[in-house]
């Protein structure tokens, strides 16, 4: 693996060039929490160490609500606009295992994912800090990304150890080599010493938690609604539905009609399992009446249908159910109350 | 680049015909080709109000129209019974798994409906009629809830003519016109028997009939693996990417909508 070695004020003239040729979104600090924004010129100082952002790395790929077809009209041809991710964290690009399987890699696919996949290039980073509803660990994923970028920023002295993940990565490392140096050894070896740090850092606040073993979560979210848990937690839900809306791996959406400007469009929203109408079937039967089932149909989702379909849960530890929800629900107070 | 999933297929209604007070069956004829397997779903939508999943209640043979029976329960229902000869809508799919009937073949077949549900069953057996030859026997034990809420009264007539077939009909209230059995539709298969280590049995209605009917089945003498059900779920996209219709490991749109029972058994929220 060849790493590299940029500094600060280079990578600003980098994302100043690359912003010419696509959107550049990056991370910006607001108070305590980081945000996806539109990358500005004038500031050019995006973060790129900290943690992940509040907005789940999805909405890039798949609007909270968009159009998706006219009627009766020929649609335009393929999704070209092109963008940039600047400060994806791992627990980021760990959602693509889900978004992915659901649009990329099962049948039918979805081209206009494909294609903002395809056109979007995605320079993450390591994580310097992580916030308290952090638990990306305790699920066997670090918090720096191995896979599934362009380029991976690693926060050492003041700049950035660069890694190459892919050959768009490469080429642009290329195209810009007169910033790109080789990195040391010495470099090399403080991005190591970096991540030992994070990760035993963030260790130590996962100790504190006292999960139960993440090998037991199938078989504990299959405990059913005479199980008080869910119930227990389902008093305090308001179906607001941010749980859903700000997971990484959530997915369901509704397809909504509506006229437009005397034209008919087909649209979709993103939709929440947690809201009454959602498994609703004519006539107004749901199989899900009560608020604990629900509940509990997030949880099975993840913990139990991933695992069967996919091989792999639908979670990845980044805490934004838990910082989102108006009625304080913890999953990992969930976990526990289940262990018990 | 491939076609747009979401995108419906301009449609014309070429006649809307008025099967009981509250049962409706549309033909449409889709302006591009579009031929369905027996017992896959499509979803209808009227532009700019919504649009929703159906089974197609005609003959699969016929490739250039087909209808869908559709009941009238919530607002793109009222919709579609609002419908006129002439008027345009969407549709897309066909989507899912329907009977297999490969599987059905040199078999004693024994269809039990409920309701509107007889209107996916109607194509099956249209299916089967096309082919009578290959099967051993065709039965179908419908019932509905009183004489006027038969569906396709007149034509099953017809259909007694089939060779091979045998068909009986129950409703749960009589009428002063009613000569037939009188209760729910398990009571139609009530000491009812057939050569079980080669028969199949198909079962479609409302959730509460698909249950009793099931449990029917079984105790007369059916596996669950000759079971076959339609289940019903709450749709949206069709084709197992929006998350509704999820049972256990399967969407019932892509991996359904036709199940055995052994397949579903042991999931929750089967029947409800």
């Amino acid at each position: 693996m060849r790493l590299y070695y940029i500094e600060r004020s280079e990578l600003a003239q980098i994302l100043k060039e690359l912003n010419k040729r696509a959107s550049v979104h990056a991370q910006e600090k607001y108070k305590q929490d980081v945000h996806f924004s539109r990358f500005d010129e004038a500031k050019a100082d995006a973060i790129i160490g900290e943690f992940r952002a509040e907005e789940p790395i999805k909405s890039f790929f798949t609007r909270a609500k968009e159009r998706v077809a006219d009627y009766f009209t020929p649609d335009a041809q393929g999704w070209k606009e092109k963008a940039v991710i600047v400060g994806a964290k791992s627990c980021d690009l760990e959602s693509f295992k889900i978004q992915d399987f659901v649009y990329k890699d099962s049948q039918p696919q979805e081209q206009t994912y494909i294609d903002k996949r395809e056109n979007t290039f995605i320079i993450s980073a390591d994580c310097t800090a992580f916030k308290s509803v952090c638990y990306c660990l305790y699920l066997g994923i670090k918090p720096y990304p191995e896979k599934g970028f362009d380029i991976n920023l690693s926060l050492v002295r003041g700049g950035f150890v660069a890694e190459a993940g892919s050959e768009k990565g490469q080429k642009l490392v290329n195209e810009f080599n007169k910033y790109f140096r080789e990195a040391t050894q010495e470099e090399a070896r403080a991005r190591e010493a970096a991540r030992r740090d994070i990760c035993d850092r963030l260790e130590v606040s996962i100790s504190k938690m006292d999960l139960p073993p993440m090998d037991s979560l199938q078989s504990l979210v299959r405990k059913g609604l005479e199980n008080s848990t869910w119930q227990k937690w389902a008093d305090k839900c308001v179906e607001c539905g941010a749980c859903t809306h700000s997971c990484p791996t959530c997915h369901c959406f509704l397809l909504y009609d509506r006229p437009k400007s005397g034209e008919y469009i087909k649209g979709r929203v993103w939709d929440s399992c947690q809201y009454y109408g959602f498994a609703v079937v004519a006539g107004g039967a749901t199989p899900r009446q009560k608020l604990a089932q629900r509940l509990r149909n997030r949880y099975v989702k993840k913990f139990d249908f991933f695992p069967d379909v996919a091989k792999t849960i639908a979670c990845t530890g980044c805490g934004r159910c838990i910082e989102a929800c108006l009625g304080k629900i913890d999953m990992r107070e969930v976990f526990k109350d289940l262990a018990k | 680049m491939d076609k747009n999933l979401y995108k419906p297929i301009e449609a014309v209604v070429e006649d809307a015909i008025q099967e009981t007070s509250n049962i409706k069956t549309l033909v449409v004829k889709p302006k591009q080709a579009f031929g369905f397997a027996t017992g896959q779903f499509v979803e209808i939508t009227i532009p700019g109000t919504g649009g929703a999943p159906f089974t197609p209640s005609s003959n699969p043979a016929i490739k250039e129209r087909f209808d869908v029976t559709i009941m009238k329960v919530g607002r793109v229902t009222d919709k579609i019974h609002q419908l006129k000869k002439g008027d345009t809508i969407g549709v897309r799919g066909p989507y899912g798994a329907g009977y297999p009937l490969h599987d059905f073949k040199g078999k004693e077949v024994l269809i039990v409906g409920g309701g509107v549900g007889l209107a996916p069953l109607r194509s099956l057996l249209f299916a089967l009629f096309n082919e009578i030859d290959d099967y051993k026997k065709v039965t179908l034990k419908y019932g509905a809830r009183s004489p006027v809420d038969i569906v396709f009264k007149e034509a099953i007539k017809d259909w007694q003519k089939h060779k091979n077939t045998s068909i009986e009909l129950g409703v749960d209230r009589g009428d002063e016109t009613w000569k037939g059995k009188v209760g729910v539709v398990t009571t139609l298969l009530d000491g009812f028997t057939a050569d079980f280590n080669n028969s199949i049995a198909v079962v479609c209605g409302p959730p509460i009939m698909m249950k009793f009917a099931t449990l029917k089945l079984l105790a007369i003498g059916y596996k669950p693996r000759q079971i076959y059900l339609s289940m019903e779920k709450n749709m949206s996209c069709g084709f197992g990417k929006c998350g509704h219709c999820r049972l256990g490991p399967y969407y019932v749109c892509k991996d359904g909508p036709v199940f055995t029972y052994d397949r579903i058994k042991d999931f929750e929220e089967v029947w409800d």
